[in-house]
């Protein structure tokens, strides 16, 4: 082969590479790719998907799973380099940095305000999958903090559900004195389930005086330090570790070892979310566990159940094929209430005229729900994961024995920045 | 001496070989471009998945980059930054700490256990394996085993109450003053046979008739420890120092797996911090701004072990 040949045969090759390399990564018009979080059991979007194929004879749709952390850096890095997938899971509304209110700050997100089912978005979660006039995130499933038990656990230690703050203390105090603890709890891995406790708090303590709080703070409207129900919330998180409500070691536990305590029934509680159910039944599957208001004010009236979308779906605005992307999310949304019950889930977007729901292992927060006694997730309004973590800090620095709440505050303050980060 | 100068004969003939065929002649172009052919893969390779990201790394520590956005150029702003920030002097502190107790305590239990087996010939080898064995076990498996032993409800504390030692049971990974103490004991506690066989080494290299005369001198143990074993030890020893100080420095799965760098930060260390600044909280500028500190740290400590290694030499 001569000189001249060879450079020409190398050229030949180097040319598909170079194109496939170059190329701005629009898909095919057919093909449509997804990248979810992996480990979910019953994972809704594998019949979706399936049921989308059927529906889209001739289009090709690759679901691509990964870990949480690794899924949400990965796709961070997609959305850098400029060849995203077509629809992506991530969290809605702030909280992490690759969380939906994050990517839409920079103008990386499809805006799906055009989709049939944005409408029947509600009012609380506008702020969330939205800027409150353009829609950026399909929120897949809803979850609310409550407390979790078992209801033969209880009975056995002829303690009954408490209603209100203060008898959560005296049964925390009861409890201890049997050698018992009232709640799981962990401090360790960015907060764990400290957050839970305090945002349940919060709800009833900051929200049902200012069910606003959220919206006034992003506006810069109010601080941390200078709302006294923050204070308060903060107090009362303190009073409950006085009382014993929760493991001398807690501040270090891990979840795995907090949700051991709770199946062996050293732990009688646990303050999370619904969709955690599963983190507290894998110390033991045969657990039938409800789940009550937790009761973070003496007066019934006040007690409020935090509650917002758990998992969102984007499509990132240099997504291949934005047009097919859409039609999936419409797809996805027409059957959202048949698809939530392949993992006991609960639609976001309430289906007909119903309000937001909980799963039925949830059902005594549903009258909360129903009077719209509901407060946002916290941290979903709060646009810098820092505050999150001074504020776990915060939390943690109380099981470790410190009594000024107000640094803690004033951190979260000091962390909060006009953009996510 | 004598043996020294033995040992350098055949270095120094291959060098007049080495000038002799030089003045034989230059080698032909072709025949100088043969090496670089063969290391040119390698380099490639080494450059693209080394040096750039790295050069890239140094690059971005001197932006605002979100790993999203196009970076801006911040110069040393984010090194002022971690320096101000309330959290950065906790973070230098705790890697600090746990440095100079890793260094000391991995690199005393390593020459302990050289010096023990020493004196064990019969044992010697299966106790030398069981030492060494938690070396090779992936740190983060370690970590994962000793959060479960270390555990409120483990089996130490549970060891320790069946003892009539309740008092002495602590939530180990939970409380601030035991959480930094129990990373280093489990960094010590696997390493140090790795470090032991680096002084076994050291130790089969003191010549027999030092030692004799050393015995025919009346030196006991102490003073044969101090004034022989010692000073003969040193390379190996700069060598342990300069590894474990390496290690300690860029320290990361251990603290992930056992603490997470809680109790609330209480034991984040350098590394800890740069994973999360990026990861978590997607600040890559400011993240690559402490990992480039943390290079310097290390290139300082080790070419401070470096000097010190030379100035043994002379």
């Amino acid at each position: 082969m001569s000189r001249g040949s060879r450079i020409l045969a190398c050229g030949a090759l180097a040319l598909p590479l170079l194109v496939t390399g170059c190329g701005n990564g629009a898909g095919d018009a057919d093909t449509l790719e997804i990248s979810t979080i992996s480990g979910a059991p019953n994972d809704p979007i594998d019949t979706v998907v399936r049921e989308f194929r059927a529906a889209n004879p001739g289009v090709t749709v690759t679901v691509k799973k990964a870990p949480f952390d690794q899924h949400l850096q990965g796709m961070r890095r997609r959305l850098s380099t400029g060849r995203p997938p077509d629809v992506v899971t991530t969290l809605p509304g702030y909280g992490e940095s690759s969380a939906s209110a994050s990517l839409a700050d920079r103008d990386l997100l499809l805006d799906l305000s055009a989709s049939p089912w944005t409408r029947e978005i509600l009012e609380a979660d506008r702020r969330i999958t939205g800027d409150g006039t353009r829609t950026f995130v399909y929120p897949v499933s809803s979850q609310a903090i409550g407390t979790f038990y078992d209801p033969a656990v209880l009975d056995r230690e002829r303690v009954s559900v408490p209603t209100t703050f203060s008898q959560v203390l005296t049964l925390c105090r009861t409890l201890a004195g049997r050698g018992k603890v009232a709640f799981a709890m962990t401090g360790q891995e960015g907060g764990g389930l400290t957050v839970f406790v305090a945002f349940a708090l919060a709800a009833s303590d900051v929200f049902a005086d200012d069910p606003r709080f959220g919206e006034r703070r992003l506006a810069g409207g109010t601080t941390f330090a200078d709302t006294a129900g923050w204070r308060r919330a903060m107090e009362r998180f303190q009073q409950m570790k006085d009382a014993g409500c929760f493991d001398k070691g807690a501040a270090g536990s891990s979840r795995e070892a907090a949700a051991q305590s709770f199946a062996k029934g050293d732990a009688l509680m646990a303050v999370g979310t619904t969709v955690t159910l599963q983190l507290f039944q894998a110390g033991d599957p045969n657990l039938k566990l409800k789940m009550f208001p937790f009761p973070g004010s003496d007066d019934p009236a006040k007690v409020r159940i935090p509650i917002g979308p758990a998992v969102g779906l984007v499509v990132p605005k240099k997504a291949g094929n934005p047009g097919l992307a859409k039609r999936f999310l419409d797809f996805y949304a027409k059957g959202r209430e048949r698809y939530a019950r392949l993992d006991a889930s609960v639609p976001a977007i309430p289906v007909g005229a119903h309000g937001p729901d909980v799963p039925d292992y949830a059902e005594a927060l549903r009258p909360y729900l129903r009077a719209g006694k509901t407060a946002p997730i916290m941290d979903q309004h709060w646009p810098n994961p820092e505050v999150r973590t001074q504020y776990a800090n915060g939390l943690t620095e109380i099981l470790l024995g410190e009594k000024d709440q107000q640094p803690t505050l004033k951190a979260m303050d000091a962390a909060w920045t006009e953009q996510a980060p | 001496m004598v043996t020294s100068v033995r040992r350098r004969k055949p270095h120094l003939e291959a060098a007049a070989g080495v000038r002799r065929t030089a003045g034989a002649g230059r080698a032909a172009p072709s025949t100088r471009r043969v090496p670089w052919v063969f290391v040119a893969p390698a380099g490639a390779l080494c450059s693209a998945i080394l040096l750039g990201p790295s050069l890239l790394g140094a690059f971005y520590a001197f932006t605002e980059w979100d790993g999203l956005t196009a970076p801006r150029w911040v110069g040393l702003g984010n090194f002022a930054e971690f320096f101000t920030r309330p959290e950065g002097a906790g973070v230098l502190a705790h890697t600090l700490v746990i440095v100079i107790c890793y260094v000391a305590g991995v690199n005393t239990v390593g020459l302990g256990l050289a010096l023990g087996l020493e004196r064990t010939p019969r044992t010697r080898n299966v106790l030398r394996t069981l030492f060494f064995l938690p070396a090779v076990v992936s740190p983060l498996v370690v970590a994962y085993v000793w959060k479960f032993i270390l555990d409120t409800h483990g089996p130490l504390n549970a060891a320790l109450e069946a003892l009539g030692l309740g008092a002495a049971a602590q939530p180990w990974l939970a409380k601030p003053e035991t959480a930094l103490p129990a990373i280093v004991c489990v960094m010590v506690w696997q390493f140090s046979g790795y470090h032991m066989l680096i002084y076994m080494a050291g130790l089969q290299g003191i010549q027999a008739q030092i030692r004799e005369a050393a015995m025919v001198d009346g030196a006991g143990p102490w003073r044969f420890f101090w004034h022989i074993v010692l000073p003969q030890l040193r390379p190996a020893i700069t060598i342990g120092v300069a590894l474990s100080t390496i290690l300690s420095f860029t320290l990361f799965d251990q603290v992930m797996a056992l603490t997470g760098g809680g109790p609330s930060g209480k034991t984040e260390t350098l590394g800890t911090y740069v994973y999360k600044q990026a990861f978590v909280n997607g600040q890559y500028g400011y993240s690559a701004a402490v990992a480039l500190l943390l290079v310097g740290v290390v290139c300082v400590a080790a070419a401070g072990q470096l000097r010190a290694l030379r100035t043994e030499d002379s």
